[in-house]
């Protein structure tokens, strides 16, 4: 059965903004009840989760400039409006950047990095934290940032607008223009990115440093861009534009690199993990040593099991593959797990007295909202499926001529 | 009739890249399966190799003799003739044993992963690929065999019962590679055996002599070419395929985690298994070009190994060269960012110290020299294809270098410095390796079919039932060919027909 009306946030109403919109602000300013410093600590976390969505989009969309697969074509408009809320995050990140200006929280010596207070990075104080304040200080981090955000923003305009005309010219030459520009564009974005989590991230625990950071991140943001489009292909699978071109190919290559990227996440997350745990050094295995104590050996249990094992046997299976509600399942399942695997990498790293979890979930939602809210009002300008063709080698573009 | 593959012009200049809306072509000139089979059986059936061939391979067992000696004079003396000492306990051995393992990843990725993702330019070339894995797993086997000082106690690895109550530390990344490379030989040997048995079958209808026909009946295990043989080869193939691909992620991770587990600044790096991953790849790659230029070009293979597939094999190895590169760069950075006083020092060793050339040669040959492969004339260019790979072998081998005597010779007490110098019979050792590698190399070329037959007949029935304007079936001499579509459904290989196998 297919339903009529067609997919996405096309032609919502200006009330059903406002209203997401009004949430999100509500939501996102509840952890101020816990004081400035809890606020901002939630804000990061609810910011770098959902910026790791946008930066999947925009890192798979490079991907599938240069490998032009047909399972790409059918979600890189979703990809695109990911793309676009790049300026819009990077907006949100403002506060975040504020807080290395501000002046001390009370009762605390920093807000959310140690070494953007200058006491506290003196030769006398702490040698370690002097010896990388030529890279950890806030002029640095700043110029840095923008930086990043200037890159990442110009890239993707000027892919997502050459796809764009594209499809009102029918110029192939619009194809291998994106092909040449993406191959070195992936190659800055992966190297921007890494230094940007190095920076915004890895900096949170400024004596703790991995070599192989970038790529867990990497792994983890396009594992996250994939469950997210396979959601939403899923959901809309009877619905146009999506019920035309849903078909067991493409639910198979989802579910391949769902299972492909969930596979690389534990083997990166392993390999970390068991590198830093054998080698037992003092300086490195703090990161891992608090993560296993109290509460929160739960959680990474949790992942482990949820973020390797179940995904990896449901999405071994043929069946999952074929049936979009299974399909749609593990996919949230996925998102779910990178939920929880986010909140074990970064909310320990606020050193707090209290679990107050509560705090972190509703600036979670409240940036949800709006990330939801600039997603779903970028996806309804343009029309939902790319009309340019995929490798004709694939022989598989066969979804898009009955479409 | 002779089925003629159109020739295209290529829309961004190259035919065939598939920019052109024809499918990508991995197999030029005017072929038949007739055609085919008579090409690459000749090579081992009726055709003399080229004189380059004799040179070649004499050179070779030449170099198979100093290894054998050198291996007999280390046995007598001990593994103290090496230039391995306290603080560098590691040398060559293990730079060579790296090296080697490393050169083998291509053929299991060309094999297995490429396999399951439908590309089909693997098939002219992944034969050729796998049987280079067997012989570089062969010499890099040799390195740590003879490193345990006595290799008659070797099985003394495998935990099996005993009275000496010995039991292998399971702790240790140095058992695990007993068991990841012991895995790998295994797994490639079948898989490479098996993929060989339709090819067999038809070199043993094709051969003339007697002695011929029973050796390669032998091997061919009674194949029939019926459509059941097919099946259960198909399933088989994918199966071996299915195993290996995780041996292409754990072998080299497992020989990473040698080093990454340890306390040694230098070896120890959270980056590890995924750099040395792609660094195998890229080295694997670099190797099947360093071989397979020469040989397409004597054996005149350049209608089955086409510019395309170069072409590909250059992006693989830009692309894993730039995760390479990526590699070292992190290391810099994140080794002074540390702040650790021994990985600061080592950043310095590195850049500063006594072997800064080995570092620098690395960064050259590893990090700019194959950033020409983004050039599109440089990938079709044969010489310069050669060269970069040549670059990428020295490369490869450095990095190990920069590994492991650099990061020993110098790690936390000035006082217990040293430094490393191969002797004499390191080099012998190595250069008997690439004796031996390449003798290997040879007698398979000569006595086994170097190129899949029945992958390219396969490729060929693809390729002329693809074609929309009616080239009609294709009727080699061969017989009759089923014409009914290819539906890949779980075999990524198309359900064979079931007279595939001619002669």
């Amino acid at each position: 059965m297919n339903r009529t009306e067609p997919a996405s946030g096309a032609g919502q109403s200006r009330s059903y903004y406002a209203a997401l919109l009004f949430a999100g602000v509500v939501a996102l300013l509840v952890p101020l009840l816990l004081g400035a410093r809890q606020f901002f600590q939630s804000y990061f976390f609810g910011w770098i989760f959902w910026f790791m969505l946008t930066l999947g989009c925009f890192g798979l969309t490079l991907l599938h400039h240069i490998v032009r697969g047909s399972w790409g074509l059918v979600v890189l408009r979703l990809f695109e409006a990911g793309n676009r809320t790049l300026p819009f995050m990077a907006v949100l990140f403002l506060p975040i950047a504020a807080t290395l200006f501000l002046p001390h929280p009370t009762g605390a010596e920093y807000w959310l990095y140690e070494w953007a207070n200058p006491e506290l990075v003196t030769a006398e104080a702490d040698p370690m934290l002097h010896h990388k304040a030529p890279y950890l200080n806030p002029t640095g981090w700043v110029v840095r940032s923008v930086i990043y955000f200037a890159l990442w923003i110009a890239m993707a305009a000027y892919l997502n607008r050459s796809s764009l005309r594209q499809d009102q010219t029918g110029d192939i030459e619009e194809q291998h223009k994106r092909t040449n520009f993406a191959a070195p564009g992936l190659v800055i974005f992966i190297i921007s990115m890494t230094f940007a989590v190095t920076d915004w991230v890895m900096s949170l625990e400024p004596h703790w440093f991995s070599t192989i950071y970038g790529f867990w991140f990497l792994v983890g943001g396009g594992l996250f861009t994939l469950a997210f489009v396979s959601v939403l292909t899923m959901a809309w699978s009877d619905r146009r534009p999506f019920s035309d071109v849903v078909n067991p190919g493409l639910m198979r290559d989802l579910g391949n690199l769902m299972f492909v990227f969930t596979m690389l996440w534990a083997y990166i997350s392993l390999s970390q993990f068991l590198i830093i745990w054998s080698a037992n050094l003092p300086e490195e295995v703090v990161y891992y040593q608090k993560r296993l104590d109290d509460n929160w050996r739960f959680l990474g249990a949790f992942n482990v099991a949820f973020q390797f094992f179940v995904p990896f046997l449901l999405l071994l299976s043929g069946r999952t593959k074929r049936t979009p509600r299974y399909l749609l399942l593990v996919a949230s399942l996925i998102l779910l797990v990178r939920l929880t695997d986010m909140v074990w990498i970064v909310i320990p790293a606020f050193h707090r007295e209290a679990l107050n979890l509560w705090t972190d979930l509703a600036a979670l939602a409240g940036m949800g909202a709006l990330w939801l809210a600039i997603f779903s009002f970028q996806l309804g300008k343009y029309p939902l499926l790319a009309r340019h063709e995929p490798r004709p080698a694939e022989g598989a573009q066969e979804a898009l001529e009955h479409a | 009739m002779a089925t003629q593959i159109t020739k295209t012009n290529g829309h961004g200049g190259v035919p065939g890249d598939g920019s052109d809306g024809q499918p990508e072509r991995f197999l030029e000139g005017n072929h038949t399966y007739q055609t085919l089979g008579d090409k690459i059986g000749a090579i081992v059936l009726t055709q003399k190799p080229p004189r380059v061939w004799f040179i070649v391979a004499a050179l070779a067992f030449l170099l198979v003799n100093v290894l054998l000696a050198t291996i007999t004079y280390l046995l007598f003396k001990g593994v103290g003739l090496w230039g391995i000492n306290v603080p560098s306990g590691w040398g060559m051995d293990i730079i060579n044993f790296v090296w080697w393992i490393g050169i083998g990843h291509a053929g299991t990725l060309i094999s297995a992963i490429l396999l399951l993702l439908r590309q089909q330019w693997r098939n002219s070339i992944n034969r050729f690929a796998e049987a280079m894995t067997i012989f570089a797993v062969v010499c890099a086997g040799l390195y740590p065999l003879l490193h345990t000082g006595r290799p008659w106690l070797a099985y003394w690895m495998f935990p099996y019962p005993n009275w000496l109550a010995l039991w292998p530390q399971f702790r240790s990344p140095l058992i695990w590679d007993v068991f990841a490379v012991s895995t790998y030989m295994t797994v490639s040997l079948l898989f490479w055996f098996i993929g060989m048995i339709p090819d067999f079958a038809t070199l043993r209808d094709r051969a003339r002599s007697r002695f011929a026909q029973i050796a390669y009946g032998a091997v061919a295990m009674g194949w029939n070419g019926s459509a059941k043989n097919w099946h259960r080869y198909e399933t088989a193939y994918l199966i071996l395929a299915g195993l290996s691909t995780p041996l292409v992620l754990s072998v080299h991770s497992i020989v990473s985690f040698d080093f990454a587990v340890a306390v040694i600044p230098g070896f120890h790096a959270t980056i590890f298994p995924p750099y040395f991953v792609a660094g195998a790849v890229f080295a694997g790659f670099a190797m099947v070009l360093t071989l397979g230029l020469p040989i397409r070009h004597l054996y005149n293979l350049k209608d089955l190994i086409t510019a395309r597939h170069l072409d590909w094999m250059a992006k693989v190895m830009l692309t894993t060269g730039l995760i390479v590169f990526y590699g070292y760069l992190t290391e810099l950075f994140y080794g002074w960012y540390s702040a650790n006083v021994y990985e600061v020092a080592l950043v310095q060793n590195r850049l500063f110290g006594p072997y800064k050339w080995v570092y620098y040669a690395l960064l050259f040959c590893n990090g700019f020299v194959p950033q020409i492969l983004w050039l599109q004339k440089a990938r079709y260019n044969i010489a310069i294809l050669f060269t970069v790979s040549m670059f990428i072998n020295v490369g490869m081998w450095l990095e190990r270098y920069v590994i492991i005597p650099v990061s020993l010779s110098r790690d936390y007490l000035p006082s217990s410095w040293g430094y490393y110098t191969p002797t004499v019979f390191d080099w012998s050792m190595f250069i008997g390796t690439m004796g031996l590698f390449t003798l290997l190399m040879a007698l398979f070329m000569k006595f086994l079919p170097a190129i899949n037959i029945f992958e390219m007949k396969d490729l060929l029935h693809r390729m002329t039932h693809s074609h929309k304007n009616g080239h009609g079936h294709a009727n080699g001499t061969d017989g009759h060919v089923t014409g009914e579509p290819l539906q890949s459904g779980f075999l990524p290989e198309g359900t064979p027909s079931a007279d595939r196998n001619g002669g």
